[in-house]
């Protein structure tokens, strides 16, 4: 008896030392979570609470407002005065159930509550580049291949590149030895990409290329940009020093510095397709380009070159012969209302403009009027709000077979962030198409024929959505 | 951890192909109890006499073929075997991480991509997206279909390889695993556990990116003279349920059975751990997750204050608090917690499942 007695008091000292203990932030004891609730905080510190322990507002609200007979007789949480300005707030461990979201689910989540912001995806937008290598030899280009070389490692018996262009891949590209080295030639689209070489299973980065960035893992890939475009400035020989800056980088004068040649100066670069303005600074003195017509002042009075690179769209709207002004504007200029006017033609009016690759959404303006191209079928929006969709290299192109009697098909995905009115595609014999251009990636995605969303069911691959119903599924690679 | 509703597929002790040749005869007829003792007897005799046969290596068995004088014979459908082909002792494969799944690169039947190594799995399965017969239905509308359960589909890979590892005819299980995919944004094809890696030492060293197979004599010693394992900072016991492995850590100086899981993304401890354990662990975060219907279960998020393994005291790692009943029946093994990639990323492992050791060599703390 008396051991019984004073087992109870050493139990009911334990009790209270572990009470006293817990006076502050959240633990799990006795199958309940418990949490230490200051009642003084402020507004924004009550929210920021709510969001930590993903508490019901309506709940937290009564219990600020100190109405805790409504807790405890309402809610599955207990609450209990331990000071004047401070409660426990306790509530039993929700049970097993069968519905509950399985285990990966919820690491998964946990794991995107810990990782903010979200990781960066890889730049595949760079708008210039120039490599820096410490060997010439590291990385050369040729007319249809560029070819990676990796000096030394005589003694490694398999050395592999892996970069963006094989979707980091570590068992695609097999280096051939040579008697000074490793090399590897592939097909590479101008543009930048990130590398490392694989030698005997290890991960290097290239001991030769300068210029590398950071990964999401905490180590580092080396970059490499595949040129497309050289500027050129004949004469000037007796200068010292030639730099070029325009749009493109934002007209950092000190950062692109050209090469003498034996007529001049040069600079062979990656250049992102698209219309740009630059000029040559020799010397220090900002000259335009002597051999460039195009010109363009900026509204500051200044003149500057044009450079239009890459894919020269040819913009025409038959009719509004009456109209005074007619402008094309859309994503690819930030819908400025001015920049590009058409020129009046005797059948309308018609510009070319060169544009990068990607999705445009575009409009004109007539006389102040916006309106969709009439001439072209691919739109996204409501009518009669329509903008007008232009896919500039198209590295997909979306086909619905069949389905020629439907009134308007749409496309809608990820890629549009699941647009009830869609991406509308346009009739093209018996089928339906829709040219796109996507970053590297994974969409998802499905067509709406007159407002019934179906799978595309030519592609074999799809997966189950979070309604219980499937999406199909598309990979985009770095071309 | 990945979804692991298939978890019993694959069986390691389902009887081996050679054994049921010989098994065979007894089971087909039914004889006269002396006739069926003089038939035991002749099958004695054949079987002693195969065994002198193969001792004076007149017949050669190894796990995937066997030959006799000249004539070779190859075992088929043995799909639940994962025999690792390649001619190497020792083999370095380089690890990619997405978040901090930890991924090799493998081809399947012509698909090639990304498979997790996920230790807690008991075996092969595949990313049912890449691999389905047949295209979805013509016009197939997609909606109103809910609570139908799917069939745990199958299928058999006739070539499977990574790096210079292969495995011909091999059974996977097909699951989905695009929430995987589009959280991470990288093409997965599996998941697969060590039951791949049989007489190997499978060593993880995470901060170099890197896996390496060490190919094991029966003693559990390596084949490959030249690469031997550093004596590493622990060396303990690892105890298994089909090919999973399992480890004993402690909180707060009391033992717990931890499942070792590189395919978890978090380390998990059970919610019903005693009281004493519980107040060693700073929750610093609550989260409901909703299931399908209005089912919800709590997640906590912590920080582990008195965790060690071995002699070694690993204080500030991360992990989730939550129900692992679900996991326990699935192992029938009772499980405290999980040990997943925030534990890996401490040091070099080395995973002997001849010996059934584990050895860390952890790595040196980074000099700021």
């Amino acid at each position: 008896m008396k051991k019984l007695l004073l087992f109870k008091i050493v139990f009911l000292i334990g009790q209270l030392l572990a009470a006293q203990d817990f006076s502050e932030g959240a633990r799990i004891h006795k199958g309940q979570f418990q949490l230490i609730v200051e009642l003084g905080i402020s507004l924004e510190e009550q929210a920021a609470f709510l969001q930590q322990y993903d508490l019901d507002s309506l709940m937290a609200a009564r219990l600020f407002r100190q109405d805790f007979r409504y807790i405890n007789d309402s809610t599955a949480w207990k609450v209990s005065l331990i000071s004047p300005d401070k409660v426990l707030l306790t509530k039993a461990l929700s049970a097993q159930s069968e519905a509950e979201p399985d285990l990966s689910t919820i690491i998964l989540s946990e794991i995107f509550a810990q990782e903010s912001p979200s990781p960066i995806p890889a730049d595949f937008t760079a708008n210039y580049g120039i490599n820096r290598l410490l060997d010439a030899y590291a990385f050369q280009q040729y007319q249809k291949e560029s070819c990676f070389f990796l000096r030394g490692h005589k003694k490694a018996s398999k050395v592999m590149l892996a970069g963006s262009f094989n979707n980091w891949n570590t068992m695609q590209n097999a280096m051939q030895k040579t008697d000074s080295g490793w090399v590897s030639c592939l097909p590479l689209s101008p543009g930048k990409h990130t590398y490392k070489y694989i030698i005997d299973g290890r991960w290097h980065k290239d001991p030769a290329n300068k210029i590398t960035e950071n990964n999401e893992h905490g180590t580092v890939n080396s970059v490499v940009f595949v040129y497309n475009y050289k500027f050129e400035l004949t004469g000037f020989q007796e200068a010292t020093k030639v730099y070029l800056a325009g749009s493109f980088n934002s007209w950092n004068p000190e950062e692109l510095r050209m090469q003498k040649t034996e007529s001049g100066w040069q600079l062979p670069m990656f250049l992102r397709k698209g219309t740009y303005t630059y000029k040559f600074i020799v010397d220090g003195r900002w000259i335009l380009d002597p051999e460039n017509p195009d010109q363009q002042a900026d509204g500051r009075g200044n003149i500057n070159s044009v450079l239009s690179f890459g894919n020269k769209i040819q913009f025409i709207l038959p009719g509004f012969q009456d109209a005074k002004k007619v402008v094309l504007s859309g994503s690819f200029n930030n819908w400025n209302p001015d920049e590009i006017q058409l020129e009046r033609t005797p059948y309308g009016w018609e510009t070319t403009y060169a544009m990068a690759p990607g999705l445009h959404e575009y409009k004109y303006v007539v006389d102040g009027q916006w309106m969709h191209d009439p001439a072209n079928p691919c739109t996204t929006g409501e009518p009669p709000y329509l903008n007008s969709l232009i896919a500039i290299e198209p590295n997909h192109i979306f086909v619905l077979e069949g389905n020629s009697d439907a009134i308007e098909v749409l496309v809608s995905g990820s890629f549009n962030g699941w647009r009830k009115d869609g991406y509308r595609m346009q009739r093209r014999n018996n089928n339906w198409i829709f040219p796109i251009h996507l970053q590297p990636g994974r969409y998802t995605y499905k067509f709406v024929i007159d407002g019934q969303w179906i799978l595309d069911s030519d592609n074999p691959y799809y997966e189950k959505n979070e309604f219980d119903t499937d999406n199909s599924v598309l990979w985009i690679e770095q071309e | 951890m990945i979804p692991k509703k298939h978890k019993n597929t694959f069986d390691a002790k389902k009887p081996e192909t050679q054994i049921a040749i010989y098994r065979k005869p007894i089971y087909l007829y039914q004889f006269h109890k002396t006739m069926l003792i003089r038939r035991l007897f002749l099958i004695f005799t054949l079987v002693s006499a195969l065994f002198q046969a193969k001792a004076e290596k007149y017949i050669e068995v190894n796990e995937n073929s066997f030959w006799i004088n000249r004539l070779s014979f190859t075992l088929i459908g043995q799909p639940d075997r994962y025999v690792a082909l390649g001619d190497f002792e020792s083999i370095a494969i380089p690890i990619k991480r997405a978040g901090k799944l930890i991924l090799v690169d493998a081809i399947a039947d012509s698909v090639s991509g990304s498979l997790i190594l996920d230790t807690g799995a008991t075996g092969l399965v595949l990313n049912s997206i890449y691999f389905r017969d047949g295209r979805p239905k013509h016009g197939y509308v997609t909606g109103g279909v809910t609570g139908k359960l799917e069939q745990v589909q199958q299928k058999i890979i006739g070539n499977f390889h990574f790096n210079e590892v292969s495995y011909q005819n091999i059974r996977a299980d097909l699951t989905d695993l695009g929430h995987l995919e589009s959280a991470r944004q990288t093409k997965i094809i599996g998941f697969f556990g060590l039951i791949l890696f049989r007489n190997f030492e499978v060593v993880l060293d995470l901060k170099n990116n890197l896996l390496e197979l060490h190919r094991l004599n029966k003693n559990g010693e390596r084949l490959n003279s030249q690469s031997q394992q550093p004596v590493p900072d622990l060396e303990l016991p690892i105890y298994n349920y089909s090919d999973v492995y399992f480890v004993e850590g402690k909180i707060s100086n009391k033992r717990y059975t931890f499942c070792l899981d590189t395919g978890a993304e978090a380390n998990v401890l059970h919610n019903y751990l005693p009281d004493k354990i519980m107040n060693t662990i700073t929750i610093l975060r609550r989260n409901k997750l909703r299931g399908s219907g209005k089912q919800s279960t709590e997640v906590f998020y912590g920080l582990m204050n008195d965790f060690s393994i071995g002699d070694r005291a690993i204080n500030g790692m991360q992990t989730l608090v939550t129900n692992l009943n679900a996991m326990s029946e699935a192992y029938g093994q009772q499980i405290d917690g999980m040990l997943g990639c925030a534990f890996f990323e401490k040091g070099v492992f080395y995973f002997n499942t001849t010996k059934k050791t584990l050895g860390i060599c952890f790595y040196k703390a980074d000099v700021p």
